[in-house]
């Protein structure tokens, strides 16, 4: 799941409008230069609740979006990043998307809310661990997820103690339920945390959403941490392209530039973290070669792969950026298979 | 040129070493092959070597009870419930405890029992390999690691107890387990459709 594809699944339009007062619906269709600012407003009244268990290995909190990180909209002014905040303690590690060969990704699952949808995790790229003949893939010490909230505009409404009841929606005096009271976004979290040993951990955490305060609930610090964990995470590279072909049990893929912005990293550090388990032998080392501008690696097949897959998707990592003038050490790859047969 | 030579035989020495290393990734059972045999000792102190069940189905179980997913399938009895009704069918059941000492799920003798006793586990036997030789005959990576093994000897399932990589216990319910649908297909003399699935679990403490 790439940034992209999100913005296209909360494309706007798809709102049930039928419990809208004509006040705010009366508005109509789209007015994007409307929204932005009802938008950050509405962001300017979430603080962040901190909930700390002590006994957890993993503190989690949530990072608000803020008016600051506007720039993180990117191209849909409706969505604002959330940050799932999470400081591990020193020798344990939690999980990717795909864990690897064992472990767990964390998992949130959101209460509904009336007009906060929150999207699909977005994955910092990351580390591999190395332990007891086994790989795995995850985090050590502190990762932010990231987690495109988008803000079912038609259910802003006017604060009624501030505005009147006919009044038209004022960015300061705003909050995001019908009846005058506040809904907080909360959410559980499931995560497993290792290091020679595992434990599953939870917590249930809360986002304030409140219909007064401003400007007060947000700091600079965790404004640069949304934008830090937004770096990390791989984007899809218009720079390179590739396809992999299954032969001899590995999964021999190739990669040649598609722009002149594509840069050759330094081989020794290549690997390709598959989104799935079950596809290659995460423990295995891949073996990159180059050949003029092109990249082959060999990646050895998993044992427990019992269909070839259509495609091979997943972040490509370097010790260096694949892009020149740009920090890009992972990309995002989709890379068509094909057998050597088939490609005979 | 001697020493060209000499570089020659360095490189060639390389080479043999790099492929016998990535050789030693792919070692491990094979599902259709003859499963490794191995001789260990149950709880209590008997001795079960796999070859001498020839004829019957055995299946193998990697254990350490103190593994989140290992809790999950014993807390909600699904693992005690697999136990007995395979053994009621003539199947053999080993959980294997490959943890070395001093690791997470290891146990003596002793305690190995009673933890059996105190779960209500229905193995037909509790094997000890704290050296890991069995473990890493059959290239078990977590707990609970599964495998399938026909009276002929041949391995016929490896890996996922069940379609929910989770330790949640509400995902015991309605996970499709592929030992017990492999283990059925195999009893009606049908073929297994699933024969291998990625394992999902703790790392083994070897």
């Amino acid at each position: 799941m790439h940034k992209l594809q999100f913005f296209k699944m909360i494309a706007p339009g798809t709102d049930n409008r039928t419990l809208h007062p004509p006040t705010v619906t009366s508005g109509g269709e789209t007015r994007p230069g409307f929204w932005l600012p009802v938008a950050l407003a509405a962001l300017m009244l979430l603080t962040a609740s901190m909930l700390r268990t002590g006994e957890n290995r993993v503190d989690v909190v949530f990072i608000p979006g803020v008016p600051g990180t506007a720039e993180a909209l990117k191209d849909n002014d409706s969505v604002f990043w959330l940050g799932v905040d999470m400081q591990i303690k020193e020798g344990w590690h939690i999980y990717w998307r795909n864990p690897g060969d064992s472990g767990l990704p964390t998992s949130i699952r959101w209460d509904p809310h009336p007009s906060l949808k929150p999207g699909e995790i977005q994955w910092p790229r990351p580390a591999r661990f190395d332990e007891n003949g086994i790989t795995t893939y995850g985090y050590s010490g502190r990762v932010t997820l990231l987690v495109p909230v988008s803000v079912t505009r038609d259910e802003l409404l006017p604060d009624s103690g501030t505005s009147g009841s006919h009044g038209e929606a004022q960015p300061n005096g705003l909050h995001v339920d019908g009846d005058g009271t506040e809904t907080n976004l909360s959410a559980d979290l499931n995560w497993l945390v290792c290091k020679d040993i595992c434990l599953p951990e939870s917590a249930r955490i809360t986002l304030d959403v409140t219909a007064s305060g401003h400007f007060t609930g947000f700091s600079e610090n965790g404004v640069r941490q949304i934008k830090h964990s937004l770096d990390m995470v791989p984007e899809q590279s218009a720079e390179w392209q590739g396809y992999a072909v299954l032969d001899d049990g590995h999964f021999h893929i190739t990669l040649t530039p598609a722009s002149d912005h594509a840069a050759i990293p330094d081989l020794q550090h290549v690997y390709f973290y598959p989104d799935r388990q079950g596809l290659i032998e995460h423990t295995a080392p891949q073996k990159a070669v180059r050949d003029g501008n092109k990249l082959t690696i060999a990646v050895p097949v998993s044992r427990y792969l019992r269909t070839v897959p259509e495609e091979l998707s997943g972040v490509l990592s370097a010790g260096e950026s694949w892009i020149h003038g740009k920090d890009a050490p992972a990309i995002e790859m989709v890379l068509p298979v094909s057998t050597l047969s088939e490609r005979e | 040129m001697k020493n060209r030579i000499a570089t020659y035989f360095v490189l060639l020495f390389c080479v043999f070493f790099a492929g016998s290393a990535l050789a030693e990734d792919r070692k491990g059972p094979e599902i259709g092959k003859k499963a490794p045999d191995f001789t260990l000792v149950d709880a209590s102190g008997k001795k079960h070597t796999l070859s001498e069940y020839e004829g019957k189905y055995v299946i193998l179980e990697w254990l350490n009870h103190d593994c989140p997913f290992v809790v999950k399938h014993y807390a909600t009895g699904n693992m005690q419930m697999l136990q007995e009704k395979y053994r009621d069918m003539g199947v053999k059941w080993f959980s294997i405890i490959s943890s070395a000492p001093g690791k997470q799920g290891y146990l003596e003798p002793d305690e190995a029992k009673k933890v059996t006793r105190d779960k209500k586990a229905k193995p037909t036997a509790v094997l000890l390999d704290p050296d890991g030789k069995a473990g890493r005959a059959y290239d078990a990576r977590v707990t609970p690691h599964m495998y399938i093994i026909d009276p002929d000897g041949m391995l016929r399932y490896m890996g996922a107890i069940d379609d929910r990589p989770t330790a949640n216990h509400a995902d015991v319910e309605g996970a499709r387990n592929f030992v017990s649908e492999a283990l059925d297909l195999l009893l009606a003399g049908q073929s297994v459709e699933v024969t291998s699935h990625q394992p999902y679990g703790c790392t083994v403490k070897y």
